[in-house]
């Protein structure tokens, strides 16, 4: 099983590198609104907060530009039925779910040295920011991965997939604002344990998603 | 003040009960007529 | 339900709770610090209470609808009422929350962590619905939105338990404390405890009504489909 999963994110990997759509969208969307936040507020200092907000939005809409791609090609060229054919449905959610934080991670690093780049924002907490920008990655791509494959099956767009994955989103984006307002201004406590909750959120959406993946995703 | 409030929430609550027993009669007939046939 | 027993059931629900409510609002003592406005205390907490469990039997319907493979329409509808009714009772919780907020610390609405965890957790299932009517056309309808309220399900427990545990809250003491122990007088956890009581047998009341009409519904339907 192993080796078909690894065939399989092989598969989505090359066809991403071929065609690039989801990962050139995220990047636009991440450059355009840092460098416009960058243009337009000079050199004014932002209180941390600020910081932290303006970077989760970011990242917040490029997984919402971006990863839903990943089911929404599957439907477009009809490959769907193709793939329940020959895979099992486990194994097209484990490699989706790969392929969905593999490609998330390497856009919120990009995002993360854009940002850090542009506004000349430095964290003091080096370890707590990194591992927040990692945990919320996670967390984000873990989620946008059902329900990208949920909204897909809908068939009526991106718009489905904003409205649906910002509530189940929320609790991620404001633990990871404050975790990021935090190590970016160095005041308060470092809390570790709420880096423990974006990963314990993350593995339970996984989890939930593991076993009921097979009911969305074949068609009776 | 507060026998105000309760005479208001006990109308409010009076029209609620009202409306859920004409509903629960008029469910009850179509029950009735669709359990025949 | 023999016609007998319903309306000796529906005779209790019309006349008993206007009774406890009756009992809620004049009988039992004013609190403390708020005096008379603590009487809405016998309501938000039990349509706070209703919304968790009706959360939690859409969750079970949904899993229901999963695992087997009988019954699915019934399960569909009920489900569907099941969280319908309890975004009704979030946003009654919300209401009479913010109410009380306006009473105690001046403003209506704060970002209090409960607050905002609520809020969230509406939204959730007002995306729910969202997805429901886009899936309209689709034949996989039941299992897509089933898997949704499952993960909406999982979730809950995090908003409505962990989180306000976590940051601190302007929000006074729940009754699911670290005490284990219901910090009010004996008059008004009497009060409380029947005003659960009423509100969760009207809850039932009212389920029982719409699933009835659900199922008349998808009769009728059968029935102009056969014609």
């Amino acid at each position: 099983m192993n080796s078909r999963i690894l065939k399989n994110i092989k598969k989505d990997f090359l066809i991403e590198f071929r065609n690039r759509s989801a990962v050139n969208i995220s990047f636009a969307f991440a450059g355009i609104t840092t460098l416009s936040v960058s243009l337009v507020a000079g050199g004014t200092p932002f209180p941390p907060v600020v910081h932290a907000i303006i970077f989760w939005i970011i990242l917040f809409f490029s997984a919402m530009s971006g990863l839903a791609h990943i089911f929404i090609r599957e439907e477009e060229e009809k490959n769907s039925l193709f793939l329940s054919l020959y895979y099992t449905p486990e194994e097209i959610y484990i490699s989706k779910l790969i392929f969905n934080v593999v490609l998330f991670l390497s856009i919120s690093v990009i995002v993360t040295f854009l940002y850090l780049f542009f506004l000349q924002v430095l964290p003091s907490y080096k370890f707590l920011f990194f591992l927040t920008v990692v945990s919320g990655s996670i967390a984000i791509a873990s989620v946008t991965t059902i329900l990208g494959a949920m909204v897909s099956k809908a068939g009526s767009g991106s718009s489905l997939f904003t409205v649906i994955s910002f509530p189940v989103l929320l609790p991620v984006l404001w633990t990871a604002i404050s975790l990021t307002s935090v190590s970016i201004d160095g005041s308060g406590v470092q809390e570790y344990r709420n880096i423990i909750f974006l990963l314990a959120f993350s593995g339970v959406i996984v989890s939930v998603s593991y076993l009921s993946f097979k009911f969305i995703w074949t068609e009776f | 003040m507060t026998i105000e409030v309760t005479a208001a929430i006990l109308i409010i609550w009076f029209g609620i009960a009202i409306f859920l027993y004409r509903l629960d009669r008029k469910v009850k007939k179509i029950e009735e007529q669709l359990g025949e046939k | 339900m023999k016609t007998y027993n319903r309306i000796l059931f529906l005779l209790f629900v019309f006349i008993i709770m206007p009774a406890v409510f009756m009992m809620a609002l004049l009988w039992a003592p004013p609190a403390e610090f708020l005096g008379e406005a603590s009487r809405i205390l016998y309501f938000h907490v039990p349509v706070a209470c209703l919304s968790v469990i009706s959360f939690i039997a859409a969750g079970y319907h949904s899993i229901m609808i999963l695992i087997s493979e009988n019954n699915i329409e019934e399960r569909e509808y009920k489900s569907y009422n099941a969280a319908y009714t309890g975004i009704i009772f979030t946003i009654l919780t919300v209401v009479t929350g913010s109410i009380w907020a306006k009473i105690s610390w001046g403003s209506y609405w704060n970002w209090d962590p409960r607050e905002t965890s609520i809020v969230i957790l509406m939204l959730i299932y007002i995306s729910y619905f969202s997805l429901y009517s886009a899936l309209k056309d689709n034949v996989n309808r039941t299992r897509i939105s089933s898997v949704y309220l499952l993960i909406a399900m999982i979730t809950m427990p995090f908003f409505v338990f962990i989180i306000p545990r976590i940051y601190p809250s302007l929000h006074p003491d729940t009754i699911i404390n670290a005490e284990k122990k219901v910090h009010l007088d004996a008059a008004m956890r009497l009060t409380l405890f029947a005003s659960v009581v009423v509100f969760t047998i009207f809850y039932g009341y009212v389920f029982n009504l719409m699933n009835r009409i659900s199922s008349l519904e998808l009769k009728l339907q059968e029935k102009q489909n056969d014609n």
